[in-house]
């Protein structure tokens, strides 16, 4: 599902989605898969946000939020989303800042797993989105994943991360 | 005992998990944060300082004027510093990091009220934890004809937090301290001050009239740590009948002379009377696009590749940003008189209809007329890496100095391989000169560079009168001792008397006991 919308029209968009369940940090596996159900995936517009998109949409039932550099009010829908929520994105620096300041109002955590360059081949991204979903589910279980933190750091402009609201 | 990370300065483990007990008892358990992992979203600085300077003991969310109370009056009996923050979102100045190291975060977002709105005397009264996009709402949803005038953060940030801070917007009313009217502030000894009017009982003047009677106090308690401001009145601009937003283009940096010469009388006998931006280039497009789409090699980006962007983007080097309110009948007289005023300047004049459809104009056109607008952010994509901090220099309305402290911020921004990356905020007679110092955070050898790059550009700077109007909570120190001795002895006389134990923000402007 791909969605586009204003912050006022999410409330609309997003009603359903907050008949879902509350994921707790601490869930089992089980319940990790369960939780992708309510996962949601920022991405840019563009070739590298669509192959991280479809990579995550292989393993995980994902709504996209499309955000591009005129639209950044999209990332406030993150008030919006369900309480537990998994979010997962490649995103710009910009984004970043946004989404991290979205998640923060809602007293949950994101962290980064990648920064890479803008020019980083599709098998790469597949790689990444992988990478970044093992990262966010085994942080739901309380453990810690070794790679989770800037695992390729290279002046890129593209960031890969996971947060639960 | 708990194991907590950071102990505030002279405070034993036994006696800090005490007072976070009690602390509980104000504000509830969920409302208490000491663990790494919710203490985290405190410590996000982009500045180029390091983090653990600034890392929190904890952070307290209390709901309500009696919970600060009662909060002030634990910190006062184990000395427990609090750093009040509003919706913390301070990017580029320490977001919701305090000063020094060991503070509690006074975090106030759960403090989010609208108390009131005056649609006819155009005033609002509101709390710290609300947001102007809260506000716009409000007013849009009572169809309340009133305009805010939020930063370039717009929707994220709070009134109250922005004014205190002596923040800008860009409409008439783009000085957010000097358009607000009355304050109420908790003191270090848990009173309840309210400034202006609103000391009187049943005072119906207090968000009318600023003065009150005796001292003005509202001036002390902004960029200090006199007192923890939870009320904020705020002067709201009737929505005027009509409104033309323009951009006038230069093509040379040397241009800025011209820009600042010719803007200076039309903002002072307010032909123009909103903020005006004069925007440079690598402002302009840095928004838009990457640094790295036109130069990646070493050192500052060259004047060669910014004209390559100039050309693609099709703007100046400087792009002045100006609006006109009133009726049509005015604005078309006043439209008149600004584009003979630039005429023969060597400017380009260019009003919405031609702008139309143009994403950096639109976003600028929002600003003035207070709208909501997160554009501005694109700017931290131009060099990646997440660094910023904000060198930001008053510079009177006068060409000449306009050029000249750009070529002062140009030479040293060089020296330590940074861009230029800046707009001037013209106020009624100055200039706010507004440089963003982006790096890469995640360097550490470039983190260091931007310290030292931001401590020269301090230095220089002050060394020829130009003070700073606001910094981050790194330099703040650095900037108070930049406006001499008496200065700062006054305003630490002050803080012994308002608060002899030093609890509310230490460190705030330079300020301690």
């Amino acid at each position: 599902m791909s969605v586009d919308f204003s912050r006022r029209q999410s409330l609309k968009v997003l009603a359903g989605a907050g008949l879902l369940s509350v994921m707790p940090l601490g869930m089992s596996s089980e319940q990790a898969f369960q939780a992708s159900n309510h996962a949601f995936v920022f991405t840019k517009q563009g070739n590298a946000g669509n192959v991280f998109e479809q990579s995550l949409n292989e393993s995980l039932k994902t709504s996209s939020i499309l955000i591009d550099n005129n639209n950044y009010e999209s990332i406030l829908s993150i008030a919006d989303l369900p309480e537990g929520a998994m979010l997962i994105g490649l995103v710009s620096e910009a984004e970043k800042v946004l989404i991290d300041a979205a998640v923060q109002d809602r007293r949950g955590m994101m962290q980064t797993t990648a920064r890479v360059s803008s020019t980083i081949s599709g098998s790469m991204i597949s790689e990444l989105a992988e990478m970044t979903t093992h990262a966010a589910i085994t942080k739901s279980q309380g453990k810690v994943f070794e790679k989770s933190q800037n695992v390729e750091m290279t002046n890129g402009y593209l960031i890969s991360f996971y947060a639960y609201l | 005992m708990a194991d907590f990370n950071v102990l505030p300065d002279g405070v034993s483990a036994e006696q800090f998990g005490n007072a976070i007990e009690e602390y509980a008892a104000i504000v509830g358990d969920e409302n208490v944060f000491v663990s790494a992992d919710n203490l985290t979203s405190y410590n996000k600085i982009m500045i180029p300082a390091d983090n653990a300077d600034h890392a929190a003991s904890g952070a307290l969310a209390p709901a309500s004027v009696e919970e600060v109370q009662a909060i002030i009056g634990v910190c006062d009996k184990y000395t427990i510093p609090v750093w009040p923050i509003s919706t913390g979102k301070n990017f580029g100045y320490g977001s919701a990091a305090a000063a020094t190291r060991g503070q509690m975060i006074l975090d106030l977002r759960r403090m989010n009220k609208i108390i009131e709105v005056d649609a006819e005397l155009g005033t609002a009264l509101v709390e710290p934890g609300v947001t102007y996009q809260q506000l716009k709402d409000y007013l849009e949803e009572n169809n309340i004809p009133l305009w805010l005038s939020p930063p370039a953060p717009s929707s994220l940030v709070s009134p109250l937090g922005n004014a205190v801070d002596r923040g800008v917007g860009y409409t008439p009313y783009g000085d957010n301290f000097f358009f607000s009217c009355g304050m109420e502030v908790v003191l270090a000894n848990g009173e309840v001050l309210r400034t202006g009017m609103g000391s009187m009982p049943n005072s119906t003047s207090w968000q009318v009239f600023k003065w009150g009677y005796g001292p003005s106090l509202d001036g002390i308690f902004t960029q200090s740590n006199y007192g923890i401001v939870t009320k904020l009145g705020m002067w709201l601009m009737p929505q005027p009948p009509a409104f033309k937003a323009f951009v006038i283009r230069y093509p040379d940096d040397a241009d800025i002379e011209k820009a600042i010469e010719t803007i200076r009388p039309l903002r002072i006998a307010q032909i123009i009377p909103n903020a005006v931006v004069i925007a440079h280039a690598l402002w302009e497009g840095g928004a838009e696009v990457v640094r790295s789409d036109y130069y990646q090699g070493e050192g500052s980006i060259p004047d060669e590749a910014v004209d390559r962007m100039k050309s693609d983007l099709g703007m100046g080097a400087w792009n002045i940003y100006a609006g006109l309110y009133g009726t049509p009948e005015q604005i078309a007289l006043n439209w008149d008189i600004v584009r003979s005023t630039f005429a023969g300047t060597g400017a380009i004049i260019q009003d919405e209809e031609e702008m139309a459809g143009n994403p950096t104009f639109d976003y600028r056109a929002k600003l003035m007329r207070g709208e909501m607008t997160l554009k501005e952010f694109g700017l931290y994509n131009w060099r990646g890496g997440g660094g910023s901090a904000w060198f930001a220099p008053v510079a009177q309305a006068r060409g000449s100095e306009g050029r000249q402290q750009m070529e002062l911020a140009k030479e040293i921004l060089g020296k330590y391989g940074f861009d230029y990356v800046a707009e001037y905020i013209v106020g009624w007679r100055e200039g706010h000169h507004i440089i963003d110092l982006l790096f890469d955070k995640t360097n550490a050898e470039e983190a260091e560079r931007a310290n030292q790059c931001f401590d020269e550009l301090l230095t220089e700077f002050s060394a020829r009168g130009w003070g700073s109007y606001r910094t981050n909570i790194a330099f703040m120190d650095k900037v108070a001792n930049t406006f001499g001795p008496v200065k700062r002895d006054v305003d630490q006389k002050i803080k012994r008397a308002l608060d002899p134990k030093g609890i509310i923000a230490p460190g705030k402007s330079g300020i301690y006991i």
